[in-house]
């Protein structure tokens, strides 16, 4: 087991759009994309859990094998902007990720 | 039609600073035929949309589009933007072009400006309400009347067929309103008959500047040259360079999804895109094809005044208090309820506490006591003197709340500012931000040309 912090090169968050969040993960080389890709610990189901959200909040999860990347999208539970926003750019989402146990 | 197009971008947003050594390499190196550049975004959220504000320092876009309209004229090329101002309403256009006028005029240039507004009626926001041709974007609510009727400002992402028609009217200095971020980019090559499916691919990633370099920074030139059935990427500043990995990796920026990019006009699948390693520096692409749609799709964005904000910064170090800060936040909370005559449904009151909670967006938090924490009284109000008011009130109670067994009797904030509250002044939230179906590619955009600089200023 490891964490997803030390398997993965980059795990960035940023906004697409006002009403989503865009979590990416990189990887630097191809044995170790292959082992988080297979290894399901990335699903709706987990990540809606890890970020205490509906599932129905996880709009999206790609696989980009020519970048070794993993793409995960979320609903923002509020617009960017919105009174009770935190993180106008969405930059500090990324955080749950880090522990991830793969 | 020519077999091939160079377009420069020369930075990732219009008043960042265009470096200019990498706009003289660039010019030296590459035949360019279209300088473009992005001017704003709904990103930093819907304040500058709502007050008519630039985004960007006005000294620094007066800055960059001296050196970008200078080199336009000398190469004899065409110079486009989109979203003018950062907001891309006619408020914000109408201020680009003051600026543009004074440029043009303190550098004896001369050029045939088209103005591309794409401000938007409500009455054709309710039209397509009542035709059920809208839809919500992530909002995960339906638009309603009120919703408009609250907006004050409305704004749509229109495509490049203005551009291009804006172009076909003899314009070479495009100053567009809201627009897709693709719009400046792909107007020219569209309008000479290149590939759209490559075209907006390329677009897509110039926007950025050089950002698809594995520098990965917004802030430098990037050429694309555009070819009949491929394109490449290469920046001109020698230390940065365009990989696979880099350029393939920028698709996934700021879009949730990987695989396809909308514009009005149809979509285009770049998960069928090829990447290939030219030398060192340069990657081309090929494979990205374009569907069209028979009638656009427009997002449009709108904003309504929420209220007025002030705000007070303070640190704690004291951890009797840090211990307790939840039950002494829910007192203040009570305290200004009470004895406050602003009634309830007046004013907002949050206190941030950053060392627990206060960045994430889903109640993520931290079980560790931190040593310090930092909290933003956070107040928002109808008037700006009532979130002044519960502001005050609020930061005055929190500093003297008093408990059992409390042993810091002198007060339990440290400010770092006299005075120690902020009045931030207006805040707007999106009240729409949804796709109206079916639009007719004239029915938004009001395109108005006006001859700018030495043959002095007038309606063309």
């Amino acid at each position: 087991m490891a964490q997803l912090a030390e398997l993965a090169s980059q795990i960035r968050s940023k906004n697409a759009g006002p009403m989503h969040l865009t979590l990416d993960l990189f990887f630097d080389d191809r044995a170790t994309y292959e082992r988080v890709r297979r290894s399901n610990a990335i699903t709706r189901a987990s990540i809606a859990e890890l970020y205490g959200i509906p599932e129905g909040d996880v709009v999206g999860i790609y696989e980009m094998d020519r970048v070794m990347a993993i793409k995960i999208s979320l609903a923002r539970p509020v617009a960017a902007g919105d009174l009770d926003d935190s993180d106008i750019y969405g930059t500090q989402q990324h955080t749950p990720l880090l522990e991830l146990d793969v | 039609m020519q077999s091939e197009i160079t377009i420069l971008s020369p930075l990732g947003l219009l008043g960042y600073g265009v470096p200019e050594a990498s706009l003289e390499r660039a010019r030296g190196e590459f035949d360019i035929d279209v300088i473009a550049v992005d001017s704003g975004s709904m990103d930093p959220g819907p304040n500058y949309l709502g007050e008519g504000k630039f985004f960007a320092d006005e000294n620094m876009v007066e800055r960059d589009l001296e050196l970008l309209l200078t080199a336009a004229e000398e190469e004899g090329v065409p110079f486009l933007t989109s979203t003018a101002g950062g907001g891309g309403s006619g408020v914000h256009l109408e201020k680009l072009m003051t600026i543009v006028r004074r440029v043009l005029e303190e550098n004896d240039l001369s050029f045939t400006a088209g103005k591309i507004f794409t401000d938007v009626e409500k009455s054709l926001v309710r039209e397509k309400v009542r035709s059920g041709d809208v839809r919500e974007l992530g909002s995960k609510q339906e638009l309603g009347e009120e919703d408009i009727d609250r907006t004050s400002r409305i704004v749509a992402q229109v495509g490049a067929t203005p551009f291009i028609e804006t172009l076909e009217h003899g314009a070479d200095l495009v100053v567009g309103g809201r627009a897709s971020d693709l719009s400046p980019f792909s107007a020219v090559p569209l309008s000479e008959g290149f590939d759209p499916g490559l075209t907006y691919h390329l677009s897509k990633i110039l926007e950025c500047g050089a950002r698809a370099t594995t520098a990965s920074s917004g802030n430098d030139c990037l050429v694309g040259i555009l070819g009949q059935d491929h394109f490449e990427v290469v920046p001109p500043n020698p230390d940065r360079r365009c990989t696979v990995e880099s350029v393939a990796a920028h698709t996934l920026y700021e879009k949730s999804d990987p695989t396809e990019i909308k514009v009005p006009e149809g979509t285009v699948d770049i998960s069928t895109a090829e990447f290939e390693q030219v030398g060192d520096r340069r990657v081309r692409v090929t494979g990205s094809t374009f569907q069209p749609r028979e009638s656009h799709n427009v997002l449009v964005e709108g904003v309504t005044k929420r209220g007025y904000r002030s705000i007070t910064p303070a640190g704690i170090r004291d951890p009797q208090i840090i211990d307790r800060i939840e039950p002494l936040v829910d007192r203040t909370h009570r305290r200004v309820a009470e004895m406050s005559d602003v009634p309830g449904d007046a004013y907002n009151l949050t206190v941030r506490t950053y060392g627990i909670d206060a960045v994430s967006l889903m109640d993520d938090r931290t079980e560790a006591q931190p040593e310090e924490l930092g909290i933003i009284i956070d107040a928002v109000g109808d008037t700006q003197e009532i979130a002044d008011t519960i502001c005050g009130f609020a930061r005055s109670s929190l500093l003297h709340l008093t408990f059992d067994g409390r042993i810091n009797t002198g007060g339990n904030l440290a400010f770092p500012f006299s005075p120690s509250d902020v009045s931030v002044g207006p805040v707007y939230n999106l009240s729409i931000y949804h796709l109206l179906e079916h639009v007719d590619p004239d029915v938004i955009p009001d395109i108005q040309l006006e001859t700018v600089g030495r043959t002095d200023g007038g309606e063309a």
